[in-house]
């Protein structure tokens, strides 16, 4: 009788870092802590507040906050105490404390984080020229920067998707400075600057990496701007949009690019509110629609660079807070939809809100995946089994709950992934049985959270040598 | 199998209508040996029976017919060890030449018979095995007589029997190490 002998495995390993549930920070300023809010519900669930105590004490000011790329890091700036705390976010219902900086001579305040998350730039938020260049691969590394190439402050600050453009705002002399980043992560190279509209006081960048905007609030006006190279800026064809009744605080992108939401300040006791522009191209942008949305927000003043909105991956609703420290009672976050504009204030947050960034809650797939192809001889015919096996990925926080697993014919289209099987969490291994002898698989794997997130998969290739002897 | 059939069936009348014959009765029981390794390993060898007639046509030719049952066995396959039947029974036609030497008659026979071979796996990935084949086997023996129209008879029998219902080939040949009673009468 002919002998199977041959087999097996092998394994492509298409590895990704993890999904998505959307959830938001918000920095609470006075009360020097944070909320983290589970936007996936409905409606949001707040969670918090954390780090209270850790994070300064009152009268610092807890500013703005940005997330690392990976969702991993929130990283705060404390304006009196000139710090920046690190926080992880992996397991978005109980953030931790993760590692903090103190800069010494400057007030930390606006926060940008490159696109890559390799490095992080903070601004000043008072009357210097630094800025701090964070090195996110060795934090708490950093180094303090001097702009060099006007007598500028440097009040806001982006980084552009090529992730070396930095640019910088400054509200004092109404004027941009940008250049590269070094390769130590330092510094600026070829620094230059141009004369932008009056007083911003925010500054952003689009997806694309083509537009900056800036936030005038001098004259009510957003700033254009186009990147035309790494490192270069020059000022748009429609250098600026203008009829604003309110002074802007901070500016969004949809995650298209052809819409940037603002966040007016109130005036007069009016409600702080959302306004848009189009962005027809790279530095050219028109006029949307002014005060489309009242957030549950009073305030009047302005932040140097705070980001008081975030807009979800879907472009379907931000997030925002207001534009300056007020302790009106009807202070909270906003959920705006963006495709009605309908605002509702989310319950338990807190009237002291202040920076707000989005971020995705990490569900890590699986690893060390492999499969194994064996033979099962039942004498008259053979059964052909593919052992799919992987180990749990160290790096959730939150607790696994079950893997699920997809799969496909080996060669057909990845839209032909089904669902194979779905097994407890203290299962690492599928045995796809009853297979013939020319029925190869591809599979993916993924995790599935406490609360149901699931992760990328991990997926993995059948491809069998098969030997034939006696 | 139509026409094999027709064929014994007009050996076994056709005679008769010429010489005086012996009709023979008898029944086997007996060891079946499984060639295949794998069979041996998972069924074992086993019994077997075998009820047969036979007719002595012609100076000690003779045809004949029978029905081989009782191989049933059980066991454990595969590596998940899933339980296992396998059943083979079979229906056989013979041509023999038989010579008597006082109370002692050896012969050979050649035959020609439809096994029928069913096995059952308790798997979700069991495949339906119930198939039949058809073969020739050869065979010989000893009777004796202690009474005039009774014997003791010993045969060995070897059925080649190569199957594949799948892809797969199996032997599910072997010998049948048999011994039995008959009883003859002519007229």
């Amino acid at each position: 009788m002919k002998r199977l002998f041959g087999l097996f495995l092998f394994v492509i390993f298409f590895g990704s870092l993890a999904f998505a549930g959307p959830w938001g920070i918000v920095v609470n300023s006075a009360s020097m802590n944070i909320n983290t809010i589970d936007l996936g519900q409905s409606p949001p669930k707040v969670y918090g507040p954390f780090l209270t105590g850790s994070l300064g004490t009152s009268g610092e000011e807890l500013l703005d906050v940005a997330v690392t790329p990976d969702s991993q890091y929130a990283l705060i700036s404390n304006f009196g105490a000139s710090k920046v705390f690190r926080i992880d976010l992996t397991n978005p219902t109980n953030p931790v404390l993760a590692g903090s900086i103190s800069l010494g001579s400057m007030f930390a305040e606006d926060i940008a984080i490159s696109p890559n998350g390799r490095f992080a730039v903070v601004a000043d938020g008072g009357f210097s020229k630094q800025l701090a260049f964070i090195d996110l691969a060795n934090f708490p590394n950093f180094s303090l920067y001097t702009v060099t190439s006007s007598n500028l402050y440097a009040n806001g600050v982006a980084i552009g998707n090529d992730n070396s453009t930095v640019i910088v705002a400054d509200y004092f002399i109404s004027r941009i400075v940008f250049g590269r980043v070094n390769a130590t992560f330092s510094g600026l190279i070829s620094e230059s600057n141009l004369a932008c509209d009056s007083g911003p006081i925010n500054i952003t960048i689009s997806p694309d990496g083509n537009t900056v905007l800036t936030t005038n609030w001098t004259n009510t006006r957003i700033g254009v701007f186009q990147i035309t190279a790494p490192g270069v800026v020059v000022p748009g064809s429609t250098p600026w949009i203008g009829g604003f009744h309110d002074s802007a605080q901070s500016i969004a992108f949809a995650p298209d690019g052809k819409k940037a939401y603002i966040i007016n300040a109130g005036q007069g006791g009016d409600p702080v509110r959302l306004s848009w522009i189009k962005i027809n191209g790279p530095g050219n942008a028109a006029w949307g629609a002014e005060r489309v949305a009242n957030l549950s927000a009073y305030s009047s003043a302005g932040w140097f660079g705070v980001d008081t909105i975030a807009v979800d991956s879907t472009g379907n609703y931000a997030i925002a807070t207001k534009t300056s420290p007020t302790s009106d009672s009807a202070n909270r976050v906003t959920l705006i939809n963006l495709n009605n504009y309908q605002a509702t204030a989310i319950n338990d947050t807190k009237i002291d809100c202040a920076g707000v960034a989005i971020f995705n809650e990490i569900v890590y797939p699986p690893t060390n995946a492999a499969i194994e192809r064996t033979t099962n001889n039942y004498i008259f015919y053979k059964e052909y089994i593919n052992r799919v096996s992987w180990q749990a990925n160290s790096k959730n926080l939150s607790p696994i709950s079950k893997y699920r697993i997809y799969r496909k014919a080996s060669g057909a289209a990845d839209s032909t992934y089904v669902q194979a099987d779905e097994v407890d969490a203290s299962i690492f291994q599928y045995v796809d049985r009853a297979l013939k002898k020319n029925d190869y698989y591809s599979y993916r794997i993924t995790s599935i959270n406490n609360r149901g997130l699931e992760s990328p998969a991990t997926e993995i290739g059948n491809t069998v040598v098969l030997r034939r002897g006696r | 199998m139509k026409k094999s059939f027709a064929l014994i069936m007009a050996f076994l009348i056709l005679p008769t209508a010429v010489y005086a014959i012996d009709f023979s009765f008898g029944f086997h029981a007996g060891m079946r040996t499984v060639s295949d390794s794998d069979i041996k390993t998972v069924y074992g060898n086993g019994l077997c029976y075998f009820p047969y007639a036979a007719v002595n046509v012609f100076k000690g030719f003779t045809i004949g017919g029978g029905y081989e049952f009782g191989y049933s066995r059980e066991g454990t396959i595969g590596i998940y060890n899933e339980a296992t039947t396998l059943k083979v029974t079979g229906i056989q036609a013979f041509v023999g030449y038989q010579y008597s030497i006082s109370v002692v008659t050896p012969y050979v026979f050649v035959g020609f018979g439809s096994f029928s071979y069913k096995q059952t796996v308790e798997s979700p990935a069991a495949q339906t095995v119930d198939a039949t084949k058809s073969t020739f086997f050869v065979a010989g023996g000893i009777k004796v007589y202690p009474m005039k129209n009774i014997y003791i008879s010993a045969e060995v029998k070897y059925v080649p029997l190569k199957v594949k219902p799948y892809e797969d080939e199996v032997d599910l040949g072997g010998l049948r190490l048999m011994g039995g009673l008959g009883f003859t009468f002519g007229y």
